[in-house]
């Protein structure tokens, strides 16, 4: 057997050294595509959650879920996710006015009746009544089909443009809360089934002079001309009239009624006019003009025939894509959950607070409000609305921010999802944003855009009244749906 | 079992051995680790896609659900008052009328790249530096393509500019768009020609073809609104005095007297004193010059009387079928009636006499006793007889002054009819008359005597209307840009209309009645053989493309300083003069504010303005303008802005101002005119701080290309939902 023979020192020295480096450079090359692979993992995680993001967005476009869960929440135990299904019955009008508007001259608490929330069902909604009549129902299905006695939301019924009912027969040049100048339209068309016209034992005799001011908009049978002035002839004689069309302004109404004004100009057709006949509300100019001499009978209060807007910001008869230039109109709430802002919380259920997101969500707070914006004033509303602690308080009443991920690693960042929806400028936003803090800076960055997807009203056709998801696509199955009056 | 020869044989690795193992091992970890660097930048990359993805689908969002013409402005032919320009105005000079060629159209690239479409011109000086793959980005610019970037502000839907309290990922920031593909044919959204509402109410007065009027407030103050198509905003508020109907007999109506051609702006100080009969005598004001109430029973009665005179004075001319209840109202007519009068060719003129008619019986529901009203009033012939031409007379109740109406020898006659008016006529009036209406605009829809209906609510009606740009200058329109002052010569295509049916009586919807004025010039036309609209196409032969690309521009040193891009002008709502105006400039922008200096009214003009409007710098921060009060040094990192989102007067964005009267760059002098243009540059990322990154201009950067999306442009404007 051939000796073997031990490495010599050198050959040691240079293997160790040969050694060492191979480890070093392993070491470093090792630490470095850690560092680059942890670098790409971070990023491909973000990447993939910010894509996720993405399209968790899209589909909250599409499904709502969000606003109304058909499925049920069970971190929502008072709602079960479907808070925005509620309507308020209560009665009390605790809502305040701005922009001039006062409702019955400026008395608080009046009676009104129910209002609903965007995923309310028509089914609860039938014993709605109108604004400015407690007593009459304006979406309780009754009459015969096709008729314009006709009532309620007939889901199969497409707003023809050759069908009369459809048409608006009012006066368009004059404004809400006018002095008639231009005839008393009520003769054609009005919510009411009979109206009374300039009756004068309607007349108030405690208005005040001074709050009101000299002139109150007087919407009686007038002939200045007359050497006594206010003639006391009126328009009543015979008594109420009926008029000739009643049941667009019911439909406006009552859709308004139901689901407020986001719903209204979804429901109804492209370029309707959101104006309707028959009303009793009270404008008051702002600056009284000139020349005009006080009121000898010191009272005008007729109701019936004034007209009204629907939307908010005008009081001149606009469209979804005229006249709304400035505002924001019934901006979807924030749901489940109903928001307190008094108290700074959320509350669930909330009696206060239902009232308060319904006042919202019907634009009756008002740029106070924040939600109604009925200021009709570009330069105003930009002030104001740019002003980021306005507009932060804003979106705290329509932002719904959840997670991407309820349970998620630890390592893996905060990934939220949110849709804001409300209508402005003509345009329907669907403001999306996708948030996540950087793991490594820290910084908290976003992205958003806006897309386009399902309506409301395909939102409610896509859920049950009970909760659930709705066949409607089957040809032989449809499901009722949210938008279904009677099961 | 172990071989022990076989153990006793083997070597061990020798130091070669073990130096070339450890090279292979080397490079194979100097691969692997080379190879990293890509696999983070492949990672960018896709983050870089999902940016750009939810930037394009934010895009088309704003392109096809947004309204698809301007909130801001409309363009209707408005005629000068004084005669000259509407005899003048039909022979073939578009560039009378506001909608510029490029200010309303329903393109991709025009709606995008605007201060709300979502995406901003990048500076030139900028955009030329920058490198790409096959040079595409410089050869697009060599074509007159621009290139821009995003608007980072956030995207909420809203007009609400400085929305910026959560930073965008300044990734974002990086990214820049081009459009690649040829601009493509759509239908323009307006006929120059067409001087006439497309929309109106029915019933509604005879002036403003269906304004509004208050009754609060003080009509000089408040001047009608024209419709033109219930997709845009109303129409601002038009000079009153363009308002001009040149029909007389309208203007009797409207009036019930003579005037002068003007209205009521021009009128003194009580803009209805003199006004005796008609709408203006009933419906205006508060008062009347003397403290009198206008909405008197007789006034409403005057209106009526007028109204009907006009009716007759039309149905003279071209009378109704015989034994139809239009006029007076004894019943609702059968729908054979409507029919049959809702395919006469002159349907309209009667149509309208009936719908001033309906308005001024209205008005009497509201000043008249119900009981007195459903007994009658009559319009006595004393109320009709004076209505006709003799002898001028002291200013009285019911006098027209002949020499300005008019009449025809036809109206000479008098009728001897005293038509009363019950409750129940006066509905079958209106009845009649909405019915009528709805009938006529769909059996005669080409037909432009006939305003649409407002009351009735349809999406849309777009008429194919494209511009011939086939045939070189020959075929153009030419003539003189200004009436007074002569100074350039103006030219445009020649319209094409694509429909099934000519258009009838273009440009006479206010004025078509008393046939002194004419239609649009038929030589106006361009050669029907060139039309498009209507031309089979493969999904390809529409589609642009929108790329994008990745480039860190704004680490230049001048990323916030460079000049804005040069600013469209061939989007502005410009016109030029009317004939007789004589203003010293050679535009004027006839929408509201507008003071024929061509200044700009934020407020109503964004859509057109430099689409960095919101961002720009008020003063020159690298202290270099000659005007001293417009140039200051500011160091990097100052701020420019106190409070992003509020006014500030320390502010010297341009966003600052929200008051349109006093923004810096409205005036007509030099420098703010600099500030117009975007010379001062522009707090481009929105962060209130005056940035200069640390790459110098002499710097290229390349481009690296994120995605490429295609984009169907589509032929007919129009809205998603």
């Amino acid at each position: 057997m051939k000796p073997r023979l031990a490495f010599t020192l050198i050959e040691l020295i240079i293997s160790i050294g040969l050694g060492s480096i191979i480890i070093l450079t392993a070491f470093a090359s090792f630490r470095s595509v850690a560092a680059a692979i942890a670098t790409a993992d971070r990023l491909g995680r973000e990447n993939t959650l910010m894509r996720q993001g993405v399209l968790a967005a899209y589909e909250e476009i599409d499904f709502w879920q969000m606003q109304d869960n058909p499925n049920g929440d069970p971190a929502d135990p008072i709602l079960n996710g479907q808070g925005l299904r509620q309507f308020d019955n209560s009665g009390v009008r605790n809502v305040f006015f701005d922009n001039n508007y006062i409702p019955n001259n400026g008395k608080a608490g009046t009676a009104y009746s129910m209002r609903g929330l965007p995923f309310t069902p028509f089914q609860s909604m039938a014993a709605v009544t109108d604004l400015h009549d407690s007593g009459l129902r304006i979406f309780q299905r009754a009459g015969a089909a096709g008729s314009d006695t006709e009532r309620g939301w007939d889901p199969n019924y497409h707003w023809k443009a050759s069908d009369q009912r459809t048409w608006f027969q009012g006066d368009w040049g004059s404004p809400e809360n006018g002095d008639l100048r231009f005839g008393r339209y009520s003769l054609i068309t009005n919510v009411r089934p009979s109206v009374t016209l300039g009756d004068p034992t309607r007349i108030s005799a405690t208005r005040d002079p001074v709050s009101d001011g000299p002139y109150g908009l007087d919407m009686r049978w007038v002939d200045y001309s007359s050497s006594s002035g206010f003639n006391t002839g009126n328009y009543n004689i015979g008594g109420p009239v009926p008029p000739l069309h009643t049941w667009r302004e019911n439909q406006l109404r009552g859709i308004q009624a139901c689901l407020g004004n986001y719903g209204l100009m979804e429901y109804a057709p492209a370029n309707t006019l959101f104006t309707s006949q028959g009303g009793d509300w009270w404008y008051k100019p702002p600056v009284p003009p000139g020349n005009i001499p006080a009121d000898p009978t010191n009272a005008t209060k007729v109701v019936d025939e004034s007209m009204v807007q629907l939307l908010p910001g005008s009081i001149w008869p606009s469209m979804r894509y005229r006249g709304q230039k400035t505002e924001i109109s019934g901006p979807i709430p924030r749901s489940p959950y109903i928001y307190y802002e008094n108290a700074g919380i959320i509350t669930k259920g909330n009696d206060r607070g239902l009232n308060d997101v319904i006042m919202d969500h019907h634009g009756y707070h008002g740029r106070s409000g924040l939600m109604g914006f009925g200021i009709g004033d570009f330069a105003g509303t930009q002030q104001y609305l740019g002003q980021v602690k306005n507009w932060r308080r804003f979106e705290n009443k329509i932002n719904v921010r959840e997670p991407l991920m309820v349970r998620k690693p630890a390592q893996f960042p905060d990934v939220t999802v949110s849709v804001e929806r409300y209508h402005t400028d003509g345009h329907f936003a669907t403001a999306c944003a996708v948030r996540w803090v950087n793991l490594q800076t820290g910084q908290l960055v976003e992205v958003h855009f806006n897309g386009f997807g399902t309506t409301l009203r395909g939102a409610r056709q896509q859920r049950k009244p009970g909760g659930g998801w709705a066949k409607w696509d089957s040809s032989t199955t449809r499901d009722l749906n949210l938008d279904d009056m009677t099961p | 079992m172990v071989n022990s020869n076989s153990l006793g044989n083997r070597h061990g690795l020798t130091l070669f051995e073990i130096a070339i193992s450890a090279t292979i091992l080397a490079l194979a970890f100097t691969v692997v680790v080379s190879l990293l660097p890509r696999v983070i930048r492949a990672q960018e990359q896709a983050r870089y896609q999902v940016y750009a993805s939810a930037k394009v689908m934010d895009l088309m969002e704003s392109f096809y659900c947004n309204p698809i013409t301007s909130v801001d402005v409309d363009f209707e032919m408005v005629p000068k008052p004084s005669g000259g320009e509407v005899s003048t105005r039909l022979s073939g000079r578009p560039w009378k009328t506001i909608g510029a060629y490029n200010a309303m159209h329903f393109d991709l690239e025009n709606r995008l790249g605007s201060v709300y479409g979502g995406l901003l011109p990048l500076p030139p000086v900028i955009a030329r530096r920058l490198d790409s793959d096959n040079d595409e980005i410089q050869r697009l610019l060599d074509r007159g393509g621009v290139l821009y970037y995003g608007n980072p502000l956030p995207t909420k839907g809203i007009q609400i500019d400085m929305l910026a309290e959560i930073p965008a990922p300044t990734e974002t920031r990086k990214l820049v768009y081009g459009f690649i593909g040829h601009a493509q044919q759509g239908t323009i959204p307006s006929l120059p020609w067409k001087a006439g509402p497309t929309y109106t109410s029915y019933p509604s007065p005879p002036i403003g073809e269906g304004g509004q009027w208050c009754d609060s407030e003080d009509p000089r103050d408040e001047p009608p609104i024209i419709l033109t198509d219930p997709f845009s905003s109303p129409l601002r508020r038009v000079t009153a005095s363009r308002l001009y109907p040149a029909d007389p007999g309208i203007l009797a109506t409207i009036w019930g007297s003579s005037g002068n051609g003007t209205l009521w702006n021009q009128r003194g100080v009580s803009w209805d004193r003199n006004a005796d009969a008609g709408f203006m005598a009933y419906a205006g004001g508060l008062t009347h010059g003397d403290g009198s109430y206008p909405q008197t029973a007789e006034r409403a009665k005057r209106y009526v009387a007028t109204a009907y005179w006009y009716a007759e004075y039309i149905a003279q001319s071209t009378p109704w079928a015989p034994a139809t209840p239009w006029l007076t109202g004894s019943r609702l007519a059968t729908d054979a009636e409507i029919l049959q009068e809702a395919q006469s060719a002159t349907v309209g003129k009667r149509l309208r006499s009936l719908r001033y008619l309906a308005h001024a019986l209205m008005c009497m529901t509201r000043v008249f006793d119900r009981a007195t009203l459903v007994a009658g009033v009559a319009i006595a012939p004393p109320l009709v007889a004076p209505l006709l031409p003799g002898p001028a007379s002291p200013r009285g109740l019911y006098s027209f002054d002949p020499t300005f109406i008019n009449v025809t020898e036809d109206v000479k006659t008098p009728t001897g009819l005293a038509p009363r008016f019950t409750e129940a006529t006066i509905l079958n009036i209106h009845q009649n008359l909405i019915r009528l209406a709805m009938r006529a605009v769909t059996e005669r829809p080409h037909d432009w005597s006939i305003p649409k209906p407002i009351n009735r609510a349809v999406m849309s009606d777009i008429p194919l209307f494209e511009w011939g740009a086939q045939g070189g200058a020959a075929s153009l329109i030419s003539g003189m840009a200004s009436g007074d002052y002569p100074l350039m010569t103006a030219r445009q295509w020649r319209p094409l209309h694509a429909g099934p049916m000519p258009i009838e009586n273009i440009g006479r919807n206010r004025t078509n009645s008393s046939g002194t004025t004419s239609p649009m010039d038929a030589s106006a036309w361009g050669n029907p053989v060139n039309v498009t609209l209507t031309s089979r196409f493969n999904p390809d032969e529409r589609c642009r493309q929108i790329v994008a690309w990745a480039v860190d521009w704004q680490s230049y040193e001048d990323s916030e300083t460079a000049p804005s891009a040069p600013v469209d002008a061939s989007r502005y709502p410009f016109q030029t003069h009317l004939d007789g105006e004589s203003n010293g400039a050679l535009y004027s922008a006839c929408v509201e504010g507008s003071d024929g200096q061509g200044k700009f009214r934020d407020n109503s003009q964004k859509q057109f303005r430099n689409p960095e409007l919101r961002m720009l710098f008020t003063r020159d921060v690298n202290n270099q303008d000659p005007d001293p009060a417009f140039r200051q040094f500011l160091a990097t990192g100052s701020r420019v802005s106190i409070v992003i989102g509020g006014a500030s007067s320390a502010s010297i964005v341009l966003q600052a101002n929200t008051n349109p009267d006093q923004l810096p760059d409205d005036k007509t002098n030099l420098t703010p005119r600099k500030v117009f243009a975007g010379l001062y540059g522009a707090d481009r990322n929105v962060n209130g701080v005056l940035d200069r990154g640390p790459v110098p201009a002499s710097t290229r950067l390349r481009a690296s290309l994120v995605a490429r999306f295609n984009v169907y442009n589509p032929r007919l404007p129009l809205t998603m939902r």
